[in-house]
């Protein structure tokens, strides 16, 4: 296998834009992204998981975590919302419990691929300490408290990139390709200062090496 | 609980209102001065006695090999790689979108040893498909200026000069056409520049490229001239500081905008905070700050006067250069008055009538007076760019947050399609910036940040639901909202982190963001607008070449002067 030191930059990148593809709302993608991330760091297999779950992830769009509360003890039923989608939620829910509670237990039922739930510790703010108890192959326990947080492995990606399987990452990045729009002489005109005939072709660039009149097409 | 009024130290109360300088057409008037990336590097390599050599340059005479460029610098050396190619024309355009460039580049750390060089030759053409070597921290590439570059090199193979008409017209013999880092490409991430690191400021790294790749322009074409006679002439060395680096922006620069804006207000906010600091200053008459102050309005107002580039939209050169003067006369005035004058009293007279560029203008010149505290600032440019959310806040909060910091978002009517027009996207191309109206991109996805959009729905949904209920529960039904809860929490002590604009609407005009970046954060001259989108201007215009820093000459270097004018 040959491997590839990528930089967080190139990670988001790739990551982003694949997600995009599953539909999930653009606002939502971010943090979506930095958990696929995250799990990739961790050794949670994320790049495979988001390449293999692409369709479950589609599926998984549009549904929302269900919240059931009791003091400081909360279950959250995941109605088949996949990990990367449900960790920012979850994270949340142990934040505000925490802070109201001083500590939270957070029982999740239903979430698709719960095993990927053991991002959870690596991606909690400064201020919380998370832990996480598989009770069942379906069933998984937060138990969260003030403290601090584990390091960040996105910030160590920043500073010293991440080493993936070569061939999956390029595989991914020409998937995340299609997030990009077609080219089109129509599309040419849309930026740029190149001056276009009506074939879409390029006549030259205004400034230093264009003195003509600009045809209407280009404007 | 959430203020109404934001956390004020002394000197931030007396900044701009974030309802002012944060209007698209405001920040366009910014200029450049030395907190710009392209200055503020040219000042640190002078001050801290940076040098530059050649070490090799092995290119034929059409143009074609390979040179090194060694920058010595405190407790670091780099190399710069030249893979220089004989021009074509097909398939040359100032974007990415072109495929053939005049010569591509790449800034490392320390020595370029042959196997670095192999890897980054190889490497370098298949731009995205491509890796650079891990220490790596800049490729670039650039292409000629067509008809200046040919003119050079006939009147150097002459044993004569250039003309300066001509040469003061074009301003550049080579022109960036990119510059890739922080990641890209597997180059090295800014955030690993270690805190010693001489590059650590951003954007240091890509304006030394700049440097480097202009120099590499003087170069060629005096190499080029040899090759034809070899007793040609050399290029007047102030013939070369004149000639800056030729750049041309797109809509990029408005995507980088939206994603930077703890940087972004960092940035404005050390400006804003220098320059009044620079506007308390007392007016003495006949002290040196007088005398440098005079001698750069005179500088200033003549380096507009005979700007004789092709504006669009933005103010013409001239109104500036006549502001310039009247600022100069006011001044004059106001010292004559007696009293205790400030600098700032010149821009806050209400007896006068001038452009908001010539202030600009005026502002960054209260800059070059003081320089050592203005190059400290600069040094704490960089900043943790992390946006954290805050779940356990409650609605109310946040909507008394939003209504706070946003109240201009609210002005727009987002049903009226007008405010509509455009939808943002990228080519599959090279990844090319582009928007064009809606009809004509149907299958896209939308790439635009539609903070009036979105915080006007935000808004709506907030108000229907029970104060007290938390974000973090919020965000539960509506995760599509968390990208734009959490940038508007986690920006929440900044002011200055995002233009008031709708890059969707019709009367959207992205140069003025484009003209933000080109001029005052990278220190373009000449910024000149094309279609509305596209920005093209000089880096390094009248800036030291590699033998005056070695040198330490020529290092007063700000608004050059018309060749013509040259006694």
């Amino acid at each position: 296998m040959s491997i590839l030191n990528i930089s967080l930059r190139e990670a988001r990148v790739t990551v982003g834009r694949t997600l995009w593809l599953t539909g999930i709302p653009l606002g939502a993608a971010p943090s979506a992204r930095e958990t696929v991330i995250a799990c990739e760091a961790v050794g949670l297999a994320g790049f495979r998981r988001l390449r293999d779950d692409f369709d479950l992830l589609t599926e998984s769009v549009g549904r929302r975590l269900a919240l059931r509360s009791d003091g400081a003890d909360v279950v959250v039923d995941g109605t088949g919302v996949h990990a990367f989608f449900a960790v920012p939620g979850l994270l949340d829910v142990a934040a505000l419990t925490v802070a109201r509670h001083a500590h939270a237990r957070v029982r999740v039922d239903g979430v698709t691929r719960p095993d990927l739930l053991a991002v959870l510790p690596h991606l909690a703010q400064d201020g919380l300490r998370v832990d996480v108890q598989f009770l069942s192959p379906e069933s998984v326990e937060i138990v969260a408290e003030r403290g601090a947080a584990d390091a960040s492995p996105v910030d160590a990606v920043a500073t010293q990139g991440m080493p993936v399987d070569a061939d999956l990452y390029w595989e991914l990045y020409r998937l995340s390709d299609r997030a990009l729009t077609p080219d089109s002489p129509l599309s040419r005109n849309h930026t740029g200062r190149s001056v276009f005939n009506e074939n879409g072709e390029v006549i030259g660039e205004l400034g230093e090496d264009w003195h003509g009149e600009v045809p209407a097409s280009a404007k | 609980m959430i203020d109404t009024q934001k956390p004020t130290s002394p000197v931030r109360a007396q900044l701009p209102a974030p309802d002012e300088l944060m209007q698209p057409t405001r920040l366009a008037t910014l200029a450049p001065s030395r907190l710009s990336a392209s200055r503020s590097l040219l000042n640190k390599m002078a001050r801290e006695e940076w040098s530059v050599e050649c070490v090799r340059f092995d290119i034929d005479d059409r143009a074609r090999g390979e040179a090194i460029y060694r920058v010595h610098a405190p407790g670091m050396s780099f190399d710069f790689m030249v893979f220089s190619f004989e021009p074509v024309l097909e398939g040359r355009t100032g974007r990415i979108i072109g495929t053939a460039w005049d010569m591509l580049g790449a800034l490392v750390e320390g020595e370029a040893t042959p196997e670095i060089v192999d890897q980054t030759r190889a490497e370098m053409p298949k731009l995205y498909a491509g890796r650079a070597t891990p220490n790596t921290l800049i490729w670039c590439r650039s292409n000629r200026s067509l008809r200046l570059f040919e003119h050079v090199v006939e009147r150097l193979a002459a044993g004569a000069q250039p003309d300066g008409d001509e040469l003061w017209r074009v301003g550049y013999l080579m022109r960036n056409t990119g510059l890739d880092g922080n990641g890209t490409f597997g180059t090295k991430s800014f955030v690993a520049y270690e805190a010693d690191h001489p590059l650590r400021v951003p954007y240091h790294a890509q304006m030394l490229a700049v440097f480097l790749m202009r120099e590499f322009s003087f170069d060629l074409a005096e190499h080029l001239a040899r090759t034809i006679n070899p007793q040609a002439a050399t290029l007047d060395a102030d013939l070369k500081r004149i000639l800056g680096l030729g750049n041309g922006s797109g809509l990029g620069l408005v995507y980088f905008v939206n994603n930077h804006p703890v940087l972004l207000d960092r940035w404005l906010t050390l400006r804003a905070e220098a320059v009044r600091m620079c506007q308390d200053l007392p007016v003495v008459v006949g002290s040196p700050a007088w005398n440098r102050m005079h001698d750069l309005l005179r500088r200033a107002a003549r380096f507009y006067d005979d700007d004789p580039s092709p504006y669009e939209a933005f103010t013409h050169p001239t109104v500036i250069a006549e502001g310039l003067r009247l600022i100069r006369k006011e001044l004059e005035a106001l010292a004559a008055a007696g009293g205790d004058v400030r600098y700032g009293d010149v821009v806050a007279s209400d007896r006068y009538d001038v452009c908001q560029e010539a202030i600009e203008v005026f502002n960054v010149l209260l800059l070059e007076l003081r320089p050592d505290e203005v190059d400290a600032a600069i040094e704490h440019f960089a900043v943790d760019e992390t946006l954290r959310g805050r779940p356990e806040a409650t609605v109310r909060e946040l909507l008394d947050l939003i209504r706070r910091d946003y109240g201009w978002a609210y002005a727009y009517d987002m049903a009226d399609p007008r405010q509509c027009r455009y939808r943002w996207y990228k080519s599959e191309t090279a990844e090319e910036p582009r928007r064009g109206p809606v009809e004509e991109v149907p299958v896209s996805h939308e790439w635009a940040l539609d903070i009036p959009g979105e915080v006007q729905r935000i808004t709506r949904r907030l108000e229907a639901e029970p104060t007290d209920r938390t974000v973090g529960e919020y965000l539960l039904d509506y995760p599509e909202d968390r990208r734009m809860v959490e940038r508007i929490q986690g920006l929440a002590e900044l002011s200055y982190h995002s233009p008031h604009m709708n890059m969707l609407a019709e009367d959207f005009i992205p140069v003025h963001i484009i003209r933000l970046m080109n001029a005052a954060f990278h220190g373009i001259d000449k910024t000149v607008d094309n279609f509305g989108r596209f920005v093209m201007g000089l880096l390094l215009h009248g800036a030291p070449t590699r033998a005056d820093l070695n040198q330490r000459s020529g290092l007063d270097w700000i608004y050059p002067e018309r060749p013509a004018e040259r006694a």
